[in-house]
């Protein structure tokens, strides 16, 4: 495992909606090593998405970067865009021209739900060709031997048949297989994978989850997992960021969050698996209360009207991530 | 493929032998005597006899319905009432005209509406789209008959720049050159019959790509680093324009009307006001046979839709 590849830092995303202002993002801050896997958990509409999509600077409308910065680590990056100076290059900065060269080129995206984000009207092989035309300046004839090495790398077999195939001519796993052979086409140094198994029957996740950490391995890339399931952290991470209402909460790796959980969010979460193999006495605990309005989030943490241990200094004041033990943080006033 | 469009010319004889026996059913209940209404009020009854003689009126209602279904068998679809000319002929003369009016109102609102539809909706919510949804609002609003005249005040007598009514001999209409050459004449009868038609595919487009822009397969292309050209123009553009090609093809249709009012306003002869004057002078064979004709064309437009809906999509291509 090398250094830092991408470093977030005190990132704030708002929405400028007609209800009001949605902050979705409220100084999000963490990096992520070169071939590692980095797991980003938290509840549906935590901020998870928006903060990778700010990556990728396709945040929709009508949402905007506040502040902060996305630092690429690459020493190649500045020379490949032609521009000049050094050190990491923070991508919030690049003209969407440049920008498009770091899309699908060093970071890549495997999106939600294999059944809409394949394009209905083109092949599969078709919309792997594209990247591979538009990144590495190969021919037609190039991009199509091309595209059926990636579709037997990812088991799809045989290629030249799948790829002339249209989305709704394959399986749930099958698309998302297309779509990790997407990601990978350009060799990118970073692969996003946006909840990859959530919308796939359990049969099929393991072995999408398998496949994907097998091509990490094997391209040497590193990997974004964002999920709402431990499980899944559990099985495939390095390090962890738990995201709540727009921040993280805590940074730390798969070891010691799973044995010394220190946010009570964390814990929370952490809690409310069922363990099949302990027996429980009364119902499985749940964290009271339910995810805050963004639009008039709680001041001070944002987890407070939820947590037990909250007091006066959690009402007013905005824990900052704190560095506990090594590589182990925590924004909370009470650890 | 082929055997799902012999499949669909084959419904076409059933459609078209049930269309011929409605609207001869409904032609002859039309109350007024066509022999009467060509001899006038005070028409002599004896001439009137005679032409009803003549064109066959006074025979058994199942003979005439057997005449004609005979005649249009044979292609010549009678002999018009009122021309006393064989009905071919009669319509011949005038549908290059209705024709040459129809494809290019739908071409000039296919040329400039898609474009407009989703530049709109790349830019929603800027000046640019609020003025190309007030200008779609407008043109759907605006009567084809009252844009006729206002354009015909404003920019045939006023400016002078065209002529009020178009001079071009239909032969020349449907030349290589004259189908460009002479929309110089046609220019306002086209805008007249196109703006409504514009407006509506204008927005039926830029509501369908706003659609699609924000599904997953938009993103996904997006993060894969296609330019914005490549991601609006190609992976987009073909699914928002599923609805749109549903819209254009019924608009084929519908264009029948639009025809019949832009003729009139520009003095066009052609077969929309033949349909109206027809109708009105009971004619009854060329009635007959313009509606046998707009049938066929129904069918033919249905299955160029359904060919355009496979060609672009390929989850409804036939197998």
């Amino acid at each position: 495992m090398g250094g830092k590849l991408l470093e977030i830092k005190d990132l704030v995303v708002h929405f400028f909606t007609e209800d009001g202002v949605v902050k979705a993002l409220d100084g999000v801050g963490f990096h992520v090593n070169s071939e590692e896997t980095f797991a980003l958990v938290g509840e549906t509409g935590c901020g998870k998405s928006v903060t990778m999509l700010s990556v990728l600077g396709l945040i929709p409308i009508p949402g905007k970067v506040i502040n902060g910065e996305v630092l690429f680590y690459d020493e190649d990056l500045r020379h490949e865009l032609g521009i000049g100076g050094s050190g990491p290059v923070d991508l919030l900065k690049l003209s969407p021209e440049l920008m498009n060269r770091v899309r699908g080129k060093r970071i890549s995206l495997i999106t939600q739900d294999p059944m809409t984000s394949l394009n209905p009207v083109y092949t599969s092989g078709n919309q792997i060709m594209e990247v591979l035309t538009t990144h590495r300046g190969v021919d037609r004839r190039g991009a199509e031997s091309e595209t059926f090495r990636l579709l037997e790398s990812v088991a799809l077999v045989p290629p030249k048949q799948i790829a002339e195939k249209y989305p709704h001519q394959l399986s749930g796993g099958e698309r998302q297989r297309v779509v990790a052979s997407i990601s990978l086409a350009a060799s990118p140094n970073l692969i996003i994978a946006d909840e990859p198994t959530t919308n796939l029957d359990v049969t099929v996740q393991a072995r999408i989850l398998e496949l994907l950490l097998e091509l990490k391995e094997r391209f040497r890339t590193s990997l974004i997992m964002i999920t709402h399931d431990l499980g899944i952290v559990a099985e495939t991470s390095d390090r962890v960021g738990v995201m709540y209402a727009g921040s993280v909460v805590e940074l730390s790796d798969v070891f010691a969050l799973f044995k010394e959980p220190l946010h009570p969010y964390t814990k929370g979460l952490l809690e409310a698996i069922p363990n099949p193999r302990k027996r429980r006495k009364g119902p499985l605990k749940s964290i009271p209360g339910s995810v805050p309005d963004l639009i008039d989030p709680p001041e001070g943490c944002r987890f407070h009207p939820r947590c037990e241990l909250a007091s006066e200094i959690c009402r007013e004041d905005k824990p900052e991530l704190r560095e506990i033990s090594t590589g182990h943080y925590v924004a909370c006033h009470h650890v | 493929m082929r055997e799902y469009i012999v499949k669909k010319l084959a419904i076409a004889v059933i459609v078209l032998i049930g269309v011929y026996t409605i609207t001869f059913v409904l032609t002859f209940m039309m109350p007024g005597d066509p022999a009467r209404v060509s001899m006038g009020q005070f028409g002599n009854p004896e001439t009137v006899k005679l032409i009803r003689q003549r064109w066959g009126l006074d025979r058994p209602r199942y003979v005439q319905y057997i005449k004609y279904a005979g005649s249009f068998l044979k292609g010549e679809m009678g002999m018009s009432f009122r021309y006393d000319r064989p009905v071919l002929d009669v319509i011949k003369y005038r549908f290059p005209r209705s024709a040459y009016l129809g494809l290019w109102g739908i071409l000039f609102s296919i040329v400039l509406s898609i474009p407009l539809g989703i530049v709109a909706a790349c830019k929603q919510n800027t000046p640019l789209d609020n003025a190309a949804v007030l200008f779609s609002q407008i043109g759907r609003s605006l009567p084809s008959f009252w844009l006729g005249m206002m354009l015909i005040a404003m920019v045939a007598v006023g400016l002078g720049w065209v002529k009020v009514v178009p001079e071009v001999e239909p032969g020349r209409l449907w030349s290589f050159s004259g189908f460009f050459t002479s929309l110089d004449d046609y220019i306002l009868p086209v805008i007249t019959l196109g703006t409504g038609l514009m407006a509506t595919t204008t927005r039926m487009t830029r509501s369908s790509m706003l659609e699609v822009i924000r599904e997953d397969y938009i993103t996904l292309a997006r993060a894969k680093g296609l330019p914005e050209r490549v991601v609006i123009l190609k992976h987009a553009l073909r699914n928002a324009l599923i609805p749109v090609v549903t819209l254009i093809g019924m608009q084929f249709l519908l264009i029948v009307g639009g025809v019949i009012i832009t003729e009139t306003v520009f003095g066009i002869n052609g077969i929309g006001r033949l349909y109206v004057t027809s109708i009105q002078m009971r004619d009854y064979p060329v009635v007959i046979a313009l509606t046998l004709i707009y049938a066929f064309g129904v069918v033919l437009i249905n299955l160029l839709v359904d060919l355009t809906y496979g060609w672009i999509d390929p989850r409804v291509r036939l197998r």
